[in-house]
């Protein structure tokens, strides 16, 4: 738990705290999603999803399930797209670093706002077309390519990935060390 | 629908969004088990994701880290239910045969066996238990020395190159020049006759190739083979069970270089 703790907390932080808005009940959601995501690691299937896309899963849906409270409710509405400040660089697992905002910034707006509705705030594609009036299949359109121009970005960075059954046995392992 | 359709359809995204009905979910994860080459864009798909949330990484509250520790260790099985049940089944054991005394010795000592039996088969169970863990310990302090090396600093992680025959090769080189160890990770490899073996070459400028590791498809994905001091690249072939000292060119399945590394 100590090592997934190490590498992933801070992204995990991030990404409940900006669902979210509020950091006091960001840490608590985060504690919850690290015991979920230690006590559900049998479930974590490699073949399905790299590990942090499993553990952002369970965070986002976490976060998502505090804000459907209703005292979430009006808090939420309060926080804007626009208001994202994106790190200039950040760490790899391998110590190499992105430039993420110069990759994020890269995308057009419409691109990006299409994007962050769906993966930070967990809109679904139709709810994102109701919020930002926008008709439904030019948000499938740009949400996919908004996600292909990162992958694009990214080409070549293929050594980051360790998966396959060997990770899960490892992840077994240490949940049991 | 076929893998172009599968990609243009958004299904592998929303999939990654955990925005999927179950049916729809069901169906990708069917569409992965036909076509595993599409695992390559769920974790294309991810990383690229996985950079927006790194984007706006957040150091996490001091303190959380110990309160997460505190309370998965709070909340481990304790070791001593058993025994308890053990000692609580032994004490109720001598509550009846207190009250079976009146109904005769001979019952007394039929209970007695019946006890004497059922302890002699918890020790025999605890035995194998015992055993079972010291292995499975084994097992896993081997798994732990092999995360060890394939998390030190130098190591260096690079796809084999797949020869046109053999294109659904799908292997990784964990290659550590400091340490002068190597890894292989399997994602896919060939089907084997059952008398072929994979072997693994070293390829020098102006040398004869040196037979390496031979090996087959390892049950946990990862597999420690020979490191070759001086090797510009390394190769796959399907030899002969046992393996061989040339190289079988036709069976080559993948190659990686490490010239520079």
């Amino acid at each position: 738990m100590s090592l997934l703790y190490d590498q992933h907390a801070d992204s995990l932080f991030g990404l409940v705290s900006r669902i979210l808005g509020d950091d006091q009940i960001a840490e608590d959601v985060l504690q919850r999603t690290m015991l979920k995501i230690w006590n559900g690691i049998d479930g974590f299937d490699p073949t399905k999803a790299s590990l942090f896309t499993w553990m952002s899963v369970i965070a986002r849906n976490t976060a998502l399930d505090q804000m459907r409270l209703k005292t979430f409710q009006d808090r939420q509405k309060t926080i804007q797209v626009d208001e994202v400040v994106y790190k200039a660089t950040v760490s790899t697992s391998e110590g190499s670093s992105i430039d993420a905002a110069t990759l994020l910034s890269r995308l057009d707006t419409n691109y990006r706002i299409v994007l962050e509705y769906a993966y930070l705030k967990g809109y679904t594609q139709q709810e994102i077309s109701d919020t930002l009036e926008m008709p439904l299949g030019t948000v499938k359109t740009r949400l996919r390519a908004a996600i292909g121009m990162l992958r694009e970005e990214l080409k070549g960075e293929k050594n980051y990935f360790l998966g396959g059954p060997g990770l899960r046995n490892l992840l077994l392992l240490l949940k049991w060390i | 629908m076929d893998i172009a359709e599968i990609r243009s359809s958004g299904l592998l995204e929303l999939y990654v969004i955990d925005q999927l009905t179950p049916a729809e979910k069901a169906e990708v994860e069917g569409y992965l088990t036909s076509y595993s080459e599409l695992m390559t864009d769920i974790y294309e798909i991810g990383r690229s994701l996985e950079l927006v949330a790194m984007s706006i990484a957040k150091p996490a509250p001091p303190g959380l880290k110990d309160k997460i520790l505190n309370e998965i260790k709070n909340s481990a099985p304790q070791g001593s239910s058993s025994s308890d049940k053990v000692i609580q089944s032994g004490f109720g054991a001598l509550h009846a045969i207190a009250a079976l005394l009146g109904l005769g010795v001979l019952l007394f000592g039929y209970m007695f066996w019946q006890k004497n039996t059922a302890l002699n088969t918890l020790q025999g169970e605890y035995t194998m238990f015992r055993d079972s863990c010291d292995q499975n310990t084994t097992e896993l302090t081997s798994q732990l020395e092999i995360l060890r090396q394939l998390t030190f600093p130098d190591n260096r992680i690079i796809p084999f190159q797949a020869t046109p025959g053999f294109a659904s090769t799908d292997l990784y080189l964990h290659y550590n020049a400091v340490t002068k160890r190597n890894f292989i990770q399997v994602r896919n490899l060939p089907s084997l006759a059952a008398n072929q073996s994979f072997q693994l070459w070293s390829l020098k400028p102006d040398q004869a190739p040196a037979p390496l590791t031979v090996f087959e498809i390892p049950s946990n994905g990862l597999i420690e083979v020979a490191f070759e001091a001086g090797t510009d690249t390394y190769a796959i072939t399907i030899e002969p069970k046992g393996g061989r000292e040339t190289p079988t060119l036709e069976n080559l399945i993948g190659t990686v270089s490490v010239a520079g590394i």
